[in-house]
């Protein structure tokens, strides 16, 4: 399937700013997947430096500053993805071999599996998934194969946990989503990987959009998508796969993947400081679009502030 | 190939004695006979008798204080104007003891080779953990124990500066069998550099003889070694600057000194910006290029748009202008992550598979509990291990000293994230003599020893380079507890011995006295050029309200009648107006009530006196001049420190709640005396300034300052004298001693004192330093220097303008009209000091605008409003 995702952010300042650095991560890399066919990013003011890298875990990243005074920014991400619906799944292995199993493999793949198997910034030890393990009868020791027990996670989250963007923001803690059951997809992505962690369950973040449908008969809104999160766990062997907690389904190809890292925090569309500028208002504007195969016809939606 | 996991290590092993009673004694041999070098130094101090001791001891105090490390303390606000409350908190003397640490030649031996070997196996570590990670692909090292340190920056994976290693460091202590081992690594920076170059500064001078006679290794080969490190692959014109913390620095002596010494401009984080993907300076002159940043600051605090920073502090951009190469930190970011205590447990296996030696110098026994065996193990021990916190850089934890929640605490920590913990055998440490009050006890010690790693790079091949000396930290006094380089108690200078004679050449240079009066040569920074200004303005404070105070005091004193609450005298009470005016110390002796205070106004000198709360008094400018001296640390000099030091001692020992009887005539000379004091150590410290200093930019800051606050105060003060009765001589006389004009105007009029006369003195001669014309034309003068200077940040119209705008005011006025007293007419003078008066402030707010505003606001973007990613 061809899609086209722009992600439009602007922010307004009430006062000059002098100088923003700012990191961007919006650019969709290239997973089994799925192929990046094209990605383009939009700054305006005309940033005086701007530098692509690749982080450590692969993301395309863009650094870019403005020295110049400005009162706004705005930043474009438009990219054309080529996706392809979900493998079967791969072989399983139990939650209590995993560490063994991993503890015999080498190699670059081993060490991601080991780096996403540590409590992060925003999935800390002290978080307590207890109540969630006890409710899927799970531990360490279980038999339970890693990926049967994140498809049953995924759907449990679903089923006891309420979709409500009203409760949580990006400060909210992991414990509190954990007590009140509520939250948006970037709280259930965290809840599923510490529960994962907690059972020594490699376990990453994984940013990106969905493509939504109107009812049918009923023409799809502007500006209206949001970008997204889920998570994916690793299997043991070498395969990372991804579950969807906020809608109960393994990702398909109506997923565009940009990036993934521990938390939220490595993938942050955007993060930066800002010198000057006093308060700042912030507008976010996602679409994503089915093409015909053939086509690079494109349009971009107006923004609606947040 | 793989590594098991290291054993376990056996509790009981041969080489670590447990037992409290046989620590190391470092002045004996193995056979308990004395040492020859030990026994060289303590026949000579015990020679030195009980009152040598103390001379020398209080001299080592003396010239602590002298050189600022007095100034030690927590550190304050930012803001140059205003002291926090806590700033003024009793600054901690650094504690350094007479006895120094003496290492022999056999031992400096193996200590130096373990120091350069160890230096070499930390930075094939930092190789393989910023380049291809082999050692952790293949398992050698668990990859849990790197990628859970705090110090593992990911930004810094593939990144070919990281890869390096320049500078190291480590604790070495000597356990019961007389083995060194190493207590921890120093890896992110030198810390204790500072304090070891100060302590040998010191003891040489306090023990010059000896220092002599007994073939002490000089340091300056290290320096020399770091200043080439720096100066490596640069062009010459290179800046190098030290960046360090500011105020909320532990240590900020330690910088201030270093930067001093090897003549880089210590700068704060604020100081720094990166544009375009190079470091700049912010200087008064515009951005300066930065070339070379040798870094006090944790790794956590470097950059706040990596992956790894640690909330929002540090300068963003600065990783990416390392992996540009367009700038050389050291050491690189991410150095920390070689400095985990759980290391410990792996290097003997890696130096044998890295270097293909034995390790020389390992660390305690030790275990990382996120290896299963060494947790179970631990688990049954906790009492008699102590235990290190990764997640705070191995803060040491003992659980003998936890109460028993935190003890519990610490246990269920364990248990929930074992990879953050390290635990450790414990090892007593070697003792040594410490000389105090009353004589000689014994004390365990741990040595800081730091080297200039060796360099394989082709272009920049150099071999190790050893400080031969190094930095003796006492346990804590109480429990002989290990303690953190932050909370250190007790230090000793380390003396490494010499089998040949010491090549005096070498000597440390005594002081960095070419850096002292480079004063602000170069490039100035703009927060320090707004120190300076401030700086200047608050002795010009203090200084005036000492000269308003005296001659409250004199004009008591030559009061002669009895005890009586009557209505003080027209010019005393005039110069009671004009202090609390000038000062700003009111309402005091104006608005309602004034009457009575003026009556009785034991309360309010009280006040002025003793209490550092009350706005405008002498101990509050006092403070606030100490406090501007401490944000220039790096930039004073030693003498202007004694004075600065002989200054605060003045007000030492005043009770703010002390009332007392302002006309007693004990109570009068005291505080003439004092203010007698205050103002010699006022005009020594304006003497230093105008003699000691290059009269460069900075300069023309600090004497902004002063201009623009002695133009304001004796306006503000002028205006209020002859407010009232500008035809009583008393209170002209009064001025023109406030002024300390009466000598000119004696010799020059020969007349009783008329008003024409002493307004055309003090306010419009321009030949006579103390006028106010006189600060309008300085002003003038140094606003066009600075205009010249600064062509980046050409002063604006109303800068120049308002300099102008007072000369010619001043200028264009006549003496007779401003005296007429004809009553509309002599409202003129009032009037044209109100206009003089504000003046000062519109300017030094002009100055603001224009060169200070370094100091900007800074936030997270979308901080706050950003929205909640949405799902679908």
């Amino acid at each position: 399937m061809k899609l086209a995702v722009s992600h439009r952010t602007r922010f307004t300042y009430d006062a000059h700013a002098t100088q923003a650095v700012t990191r961007a991560c919006l650019t969709p890399r290239d997973t089994p997947q799925q192929t990046c066919l094209s990605s383009r990013l939009s700054i305006h003011p005309e940033p005086d430096d701007e530098q692509s890298v690749v982080d450590r875990y692969g993301n395309h990243i863009v650094l870019f500053d403005f020295a110049v005074p400005h009162d706004r920014a705005e930043i474009v991400a438009v990219s054309q993805v080529n996706t392809l619906p979900p493998p079967p799944l791969p072989a399983d292995c139990s939650i209590v071999e995993l560490a063994a199993v991993l503890a015999a493999r080498h190699g670059q793949d081993m060490l991601l599996a080991e780096e996403f198997r540590l409590f992060s910034r925003l999935v800390t030890a002290s978080s307590d998934p207890a109540a969630l393990l006890h409710e899927l009868d799970v531990n360490a020791e279980s038999s339970h194969g890693v990926l049967a027990f994140a498809e049953r996670l995924t759907n449990h989250i679903f089923s006891t946990f309420k979709y409500d963007p009203g409760y949580s923001n990006v400060a909210t803690p992991l414990d509190d989503v954990l007590d009140a059951r509520r939250g948006v997809c970037q709280d259930f992505a965290h809840v599923a990987i510490l529960a994962c962690r907690k059972l020594g369950i490699p376990a990453r973040y994984v940013s990106g959009y969905l493509e939504t449908l109107p009812p049918p008969g009923v023409e799809k809104l502007r500006g209206a998508d949001a970008s997204h999160a889920w998570f994916s766990v690793y299997n043991g062997d070498g395969h990372w796969v991804d579950f969807d907690p906020t809608n109960n389904k393994r990702p398909d190809e109506q997923y565009v993947t940009t990036a993934w890292g521990r938390d939220y925090g490595d993938v942050a569309p955007l993060r930066g400081v800002v010198y000057g500028g006093g308060k700042q208002e912030l507008a976010v504007a996602v679409d994503v679009d089915r093409l015909p195969e053939s086509s690079d016809d494109f349009r971009i939606s107006t923004l609606t502030p947040r | 190939m793989s590594m098991t996991t290291p054993p376990v290590p056996s509790p009981d092993g041969r080489s670590f004695d447990e037992s409290d009673h046989q620590r190391f004694d470092e002045t004996l041999d193995a056979d308990g006979s004395p040492r020859a070098g030990w026994a060289f130094v303590l026949e000579r101090l015990e020679s030195l008798g009980d009152t040598g001791q103390a001379s020398r001891r209080a001299e080592i105090e003396r010239l602590l204080r002298a050189n600022g490390i007095g100034f030690n303390g927590p550190g304050g606000t930012a803001d140059p104007r205003s002291p926090a409350s806590g700033v003024d908190d009793e600054a901690r003397p650094w504690p350094l003891d007479l006895v120094p640490m003496v290492i022999e030649p056999a031992d400096w031996q193996r200590l130096s080779e373990g120091l350069v070997q160890r230096g070499r196996l930390m930075q094939k570590l930092l190789a393989d953990i910023y380049g291809d990670q082999h050692l952790l692909a293949d398992r050698v090292l668990p990859p849990s124990l790197v990628f859970s340190h705090p110090g593992y920056l990911r930004d810094a994976v593939g990144v070919e500066a990281c890869r390096h290693l320049p500078l190291y460091g480590m604790d070495v202590s000597r356990s019961p069998s007389g083995d060194w081992y190493v207590a921890d690594d120093v890896t992110a920076f030198p810390e204790g550099l500072g304090y070891t170059l100060e302590n040998r500064l010191v003891l040489s001078r306090v023990l010059p003889r000896l220092f002599r006679q007994g073939r002490v290794e000089r340091l300056a080969g290290y320096f020399r070694a770091l200043q080439a490190l720096v100066a490596d692959s640069v062009d010459r014109d290179a800046r190098c600057v030290l960046l360090g913390r500011g105020a909320s620095d532990p240590h900020p002596f330690e910088v201030a000194w270093l930067a001093k010494y090897l003549g880089y401009t210590l700068v704060e984080l604020g100081d720094l910006t990166v544009r375009s993907g190079r470091v700049f300076l912010r200087t008064v002159s515009g951005l300066q290029r930065v070339d070379v940043i040798l870094r006090f600051l944790p790794d956590s605090m470097l950059d706040s748009l990596t992956s790894d920073a640690d909330g929002s502090r540090g300068l963003p951009g600065l990783m990416h202008a390392v992996r540009e190469g367009t700038v050389r930190v050291i050491n690189p970011p991410g150095a920390s992550v070689v400095g985990n205590p759980a290391l410990n447990a792996y290097l003997p296996a890696l130096s044998q598979r890295l270097l293909g030696e034995p390790l020389i110098l390992s660390g305690a026994p030790t275990y990382w509990l996120g290896e299963a065996e060494h947790y179970e193990h631990v688990s049954q021990r906790v009492d008699e291990l102590l235990f290190r916190d990764i997640r705070t850089h191995g803060a040491l934890l003992d659980p003998t000293l936890l109460d028993t929640r935190a003890r519990q605490q610490l246990i269920a920590s364990m248990a929930l994230d074992p990879m953050r913990y390290v635990a450790q055998e414990r090892v007593d440490r070697s003792v040594v003599p410490v000389l105090d009050a009353n004589g000689f006890r014994r004390r365990q010690l741990t040595v800081r020893l730091h080297a200039v790693n060796e360099c394989l790079g082709t272009s920049t091949a150099r071999p190790a380079e050893v400080l031969t000396g190094g930095l003796g930290l006492l346990d804590n006094d109480r429990g002989g507890r290990r303690q953190s380089f932050a909370e250190v108690d007790g230090s000793k200078d380390v003396w490494v011995l010499s089998d040949t004679a010491v090549d005096n050449d070498s000597l440390l240079v005594n002081t960095p006295t070419e850096a002292d009066y480079a004063l602000i040569e170069g490039e100035l920074p703009s927060r320090v050029a707004e120190n300076l200004f401030w700086f200047g303005r608050n002795a010009e404070r203090l200084e005036f309200t000492a000269r308003l105070l005296r001659g409250v005091i004199h004009e008591m004193q030559d009061e002669d009648r009895p005890q009586v609450e009557q209505a003080p005298s027209a010019s005393l009470a005039a110069l009671l107006r004009a202090t609390s005016v000038a000062c700003g110390a009111v309402p005091g002796f104006v608005g309602r009530g004034a009457a009575s205070r003026l009556r009785k106004p034991d309360r309010e000198l009280s006040r002025l006196f003793n209490d550092p709360a009350q706005p405008g008094s002498l101990p509050a400018a006092l403070r606030q001049l100490d406090f501007n001296a401490r944000t220039l640390r790096d930039r004073i000099s030693p003498e202007q420190l004694l004075v600065l030091n002989e200054l605060s001692a003045v007000t030492n020992g005043m009770e703010p709640a002390r009332l007392e009887p302002a006309r007693d005539p004990d109570t009068l000379e005291k505080r003439a005396l004092q203010l007698d004091n205050v103002l010699g150590r006022m005009a020594a410290l304006t003497g230093l300034m105008h003699e000691n200093l290059t009269h460069g930019e900075g300069w023309h800051f600090l004497m902004l300052g002063r201009r623009v606050a002695r133009a304001a105060l004796s306006s503000r003060a002028l205006r209020s004298l002859t407010e009232h009765e500008l035809h009583d001589s008393r209170v002209l006389e009064a001025a023109l001693k406030l002024f300390d004009s009466v000598m000119t105007y004696r010799s020059r009029y020969r007349s009783r004192i008329e008003p024409h006369f002493s307004i055309h003195l003090l306010v419009l001669d321009e030949a006579n330093p103390r006028s106010l014309a006189f600060q309008f034309q300085e002003i003038d003068r140094l606003v066009a220097l600075l205009a010249g200077s600064a062509s980046a940040h050409r002063p604006s119209n109303a800068m120049t303008r308002l300099a102008a705008a007072g000369l010619s005011r001043v200028r264009l006025a006549e003496a007779s009209s401003l005296v007429n007293t004809d009553r509309s007419q002599r409202q003129s003078l009032n009037r044209f000091l109100g206009v003089l008066e504000t003046l000062p402030d519109q300017l030094s707010t002009e100055l603001t605008t224009r060169f200070f505003t370094h100091v900007e606001s800074r936030s997270e973007l979308g901080q706050g409003t950003v929205t909640k990613l949405d799902g679908t």
